[in-house]
Order: structure tokens, then sequence, then C-alpha cells
């Protein structure tokens, strides 16, 4: 089961969250320790984002309490999540099209230089940075001057990725970052997840309704089913077919695994 | 998403146009009369350009304020007002500031935390201003729609030339529009601006305040407004009416269909609105037209500005860049 308030990098307890009529999370525990790939997983409309939102600031949770190493904290909006190391990939988009690939990096931590009284961009220092830091994780752009739009998905999700561990990120939140991927594409996004914890220490949650993607990668898996939390085991305790047959009915015909 | 090569053709088409209607004027004209007409362009242009420039700043943000024509009614009036009462034209223009940017600070509230729709709102503002000031003018002055300054002091002082007097704020205006280029472009604020144009949920997700940012692109783009009713009423006119602006907010919002958010697009598409302004005011005195001025042709001369506005809407094409985000309310928890 989850670990101890001890070793928790990010602790939820009895998470609640109503919207009008629907109760989207009656009441989930969901730890994160350091370093770890946790899957979570689970159907459509099962909590998944709703849980990551509460935890990245943008809902407001109904009940339940959120610990930042064992400290109890409150986040009540985006920039509280960022300050505490919670660095977040969104389903709805991590990057605005229109803009260059050094301005989806830095944006809301944009680097300035200061020209007498003015300050302006430093340009220069954010272009070389962006492209170190892209090059870190495998991905060799010959410039950043482009808008991110006309990189492939694979590729803004490295750039997203290598802002997060840029700016520090222990904990990365992916909400669902290779569905929208070709094969490829989604092996190259994998690549870095791994690469993120393994050479660079950090924690990742990674969600996905797609087990072949995650199962491969992940430490452990927690499964939601319609709100609540039915599973929390480390991979050698499930293997991915009865991962799945979790995800898909809420519960396994072959109770003796559980 | 490649939207260089568009802005790059509409401003090559702009300096076509500029280009060949300053030619045919040059050629047909005598030097002085083109250097009247010129200053008389210039100071037409004004007020357009400068409620240009503020609109662009709230809709980079993302927010479409189409109570233009409105703040600047009501930034005309107050700066009349706030001169009479000061007795110095230039507390006349703060107060048209002022007021312009509280107008758009309000705008901008019910925009964002108020979660109304921007459309509605803009149009809310258009007819407050259009219906106080009137009830305004007949409170404070008693006369019915109109006032004129009632000292010549009150006006903004002109800079002389031999073709005419022209208003310092023509260069006051070219260099507002300047820096706010160079802002939009150069610094934090304005890549966040643009950020949150584009993409607000994005932007509220990388720690950025959408509607604090929204609010205060709404004030400086209402205050420039301001200071276009206040040039009005102090400078161009020299008085106030109940519909002062006679749609120089609306036409304000025409530059910036073709300009794609470009500060210099719109600034140059103003600037060719205030030279159809200007022909209208310079055509009323020539000798050749004097007979059929007299017939009342004069107003037909009048409706120039506003028939190059819609050949222009005809000519320039669309620039397509506004993102889909502009003009939509945003809640960050939907």
């Amino acid at each position: 089961m989850a670990g101890g308030a001890a070793d928790a990098l990010i602790e939820m307890t009895g998470i609640v969250k109503r919207f009008g009529e629907t109760l989207a999370l009656a009441g989930v525990d969901f730890a994160v320790r350091k370093p770890e790939i946790v899957g979570l997983v689970g159907d459509n409309g099962a909590g998944k984002t709703t849980l990551i939102k509460v935890l990245t600031g943008i809902h407001r949770p109904d009940a339940g309490r959120i610990f930042h190493k064992g400290k109890a904290v409150d986040i009540p909006n985006p920039g509280a999540a960022h300050a505490l190391g919670i660095e977040t990939v969104h389903q709805r988009g991590a990057t605005i099209p229109e803009m260059t690939i050094w301005e989806n990096f830095f944006l809301g931590r944009e680097l300035e230089r200061r020209v007498g009284p003015f300050r302006w961009l430093d340009k220069r220092r954010m272009r070389a940075i962006t492209l170190e830091r892209t090059a870190e994780l495998g991905i060799h752009l010959p410039t950043c001057e482009r808008p991110i739009g006309t990189l492939s998905g694979g590729e803004q999700q490295a750039v997203v990725i290598g802002r997060a561990v840029h700016f520090g990120g222990e904990l990365l939140l992916l909400d669902e970052p290779t569905s929208a991927l070709s094969i490829r594409e989604t092996n190259k996004v994998l690549r870095y997840v791994e690469k993120a914890k393994g050479d660079l220490g950090r924690s990742v949650v990674f969600i996905t309704h797609i087990m072949r993607h995650i199962y491969p990668i992940a430490d452990r898996f927690v499964v939601l089913w319609q709100g609540k939390k039915i599973a929390d085991m480390e991979k050698g305790q499930l293997p991915i077919r009865e991962l799945e047959e979790l995800v898909i009915r809420g519960q396994l015909e072959t109770l003796h695994t559980l | 998403m490649n939207r260089l090569p568009d802005r790059v053709q509409n401003r090559l088409i702009l300096l076509g146009v500029a280009a060949v209607t300053l030619t045919g004027l040059w050629l047909t004209l005598n030097p002085s009369a083109f250097a009247n007409l010129i200053i008389l362009a210039l100071n037409a242009a004004v007020p357009i350009a400068l409620a240009a420039t503020g609109e662009i700043i709230n809709e980079r943000g993302g927010l479409v304020n189409v109570g233009v024509e409105g703040v600047i009614i009501a930034g005309a009036f107050s700066a009349v007002y706030a001169a009479e009462q000061s007795g110095n034209p230039y507390g006349g223009l703060a107060g048209g500031v002022a007021t312009g940017a509280l107008i758009g600070g309000a705008f901008a509230y019910v925009a964002t935390h108020g979660r109304g729709v921007q459309v509605i709102a803009g149009f809310g503002v258009n007819m407050i201003a259009l219906g106080l000031v009137a009830l305004l003018l007949l409170m404070i002055w008693t006369t019915p729609g109109f006032h004129l300054l009632t000292s010549d002091a009150l006006r903004v002082p002109r800079l002389r030339t031999p073709w005419g007097g022209i208003s310092w704020l023509v260069p006051v205006t070219l260099l507002v529009a300047a820096l706010t280029h160079v802002c939009i472009d150069q610094t934090r604020f304005g890549s966040r601006l643009r950020a949150a144009g584009y993409n607000p949920f994005v932007t509220d997700a990388a720690g950025i305040d959408v509607y604090r940012l929204r609010i205060l692109a709404c004030t400086i783009g209402g205050a420039l407004a301001g200071l276009a009713g206040a040039y009005l009423s102090l400078d161009y006119l020299g008085s106030v009416t109940k519909n002062v602006a006679q749609g120089r907010g609306f036409i304000a919002l025409a530059c910036l269909v073709f300009s794609g958010l470009d500060v210099f697009l719109a600034v140059g598409i103003a600037l060719l609105f205030g030279l159809a302004e200007g022909l209208s005011l310079w055509l009323q005195n020539v000798p050749w037209a004097k007979e059929f001025v007299q017939r009342g042709g004069g107003f037909l001369f009048l409706t120039l500005p506003y028939v190059s506005v819609l050949v222009a809407l005809l000519a320039f094409p669309r620039l397509e860049t506004l993102s889909k985000a502009v003009g939509e309310t945003y809640r960050r928890s939907e």
C-alpha cells in the first residue's frame, strides 16, 4: 500500500470533490514517494484528471487534506502548486501552439535583463537554455524560434517535460501525455519519463487509460473506479491482465490476488 | 499557424495603398495644399490610432471591448468637465484618461470575475456612455446635447506650422504605438499578455494570474480610448457633443480586423482613415467643389471616412491570427 507520511513526497487523504450532483471523488487517498513512477489509471470519468487538478490548484477539494513532505499544505491556485515543485502537463494542452518554443518553455518564468531603467526579456539566454534542456532529453531542435505548434506531439511533450525538469519540479504530473500520439512518439515520451526518474531523480504521476503504455515503466499503480480508489499496488503484485480487468470491471473475478 | 507572411502581405498592401493615394494627391495638389491635407489627416487620425492601440492591448490579453465608442464619448465629456474645473487643458486630458481607465477596468472586472459576456458588457458601456453624457450635458451646462469650451485657454495648444496647426498629440500617439509594440514583443508583461489571449488555461496553469493581467490590460486600453476622447473634445473640436465620437471607436475596431493585432498595421490603417477624414474636411473648402458643397454635397464628402472603412474591409484580407479564446470568458475550474 501507499507509503506513510514520512517518506511521501505528496500525500493526499480523503479527497472529496463534487460537481453539482455528481460526486467526482469520493474520499480518495493518494501518495507519491521519491523517486517513483506512479501509473494513475482508470476508465474515462473515474476521477483521474479531477484528482490531478485538485493537486495542481485548479479545483478546490470539498474535503480532504494534502501533505507535502509530511507538512499540511493548501493549494489554492496553480501558482501555489508551482511553488511546491509540482509541474503539470495537462490533457487540455500544456503548450500555446501560436507562441515560440522558448516562449512556451519559459511561460510564467521569463528571464529578464536590465538595460538602464528597463527590463527586457533575455531572449538569447532563454533560447540557449531551451535548446540545451531539450537536447538532454534527446531532441535536437535546429532552432527554438518557431511556434511550438509546428513540432510533433511527442516533441512538444519533450519540451514540456524538459521545462518541468529545468525548473526543479520534484513531481511531474502527466495527464494522458500519450493518448494523442503515434506509436513511435509514444515510445519517445515513455523514454523521457524514464529519464526524468532514472537520471534526474524526479517522481512522476502518469495518468492514462492505455495500460500497455504505462505498464512497462511504472513502479506502482493506483486504480480509480467511479471516484473511488480500488487498488494501490506495486507492479510485481499486479500482472497487466489483472490491471486491465480492474480498470474495466472495477473488480477482479480471480479473487485470490486481492 | 504561419502568420508572418499574412502580416507582411497586409503591410505591403497598406504601404501600396498609402503610396498610390499620396502620390495621386501630390500630383494633383500644390505642395502647400498637400502639406495642409497631411496635417489635417494626422490630426484626424489621432483618436482612431489611440483607440486602436488601446484595443490591441485589451485583445492581446483576450478581452474584446466593443464599448470603445462609449469610452471615447465618456472620455471626451469628462475631459471637458475636468478642464473647466481645473482651469487647464492638461487637467482635462488627465480627467479623460482617468475616466477611460476606470471604465476599461470596470468592463474587465465584469468580463473576468463577473463572468459577463463581453459583447453584451461592451454594448452596455456604449449605451451607458451615450445616455449618461447626454443627460449630464443637460444637467451641468443646461444645453441639449452639446457644450462649447468656455475659454480658448482650455483648449490644448497646437504646434503652429505655415500649413495649419498640428497637435502635439500626433507625435505622442506615434510614440505610444511604438512603445506598445515594443512592450508586447520584448517584455515579460507583453509575453504573458499574449499567452493569456491565446490560451488562458495554459497561462493560468503556468502560475500567471490571468484575471489580473486582463484587468490591467483593459485599464490601459481604456485609458488610451479615454485619451482619444479627451483629444477630440479639448483639441480637435473644442467642444463636446452627446455623440462626439461619431463612430471613431467602431472605426478603431475595424482597424483591428485586418491588423492581426499588429500595432503597426492598425496604426497605419488608422492613418489612412485619418487621411479620408482629412480629405473630407479639405474638400469642403476647395474652390472647384464650392457649388457642389453649397448644394448640400458637403454631407456627401463627410461620409468619406465611413465609405473608406467599408472599402478597406472589402480590400484587406482579414488576418485569422486571433485565438478562439479571445472574447471568451475564462473560468479555471471547467
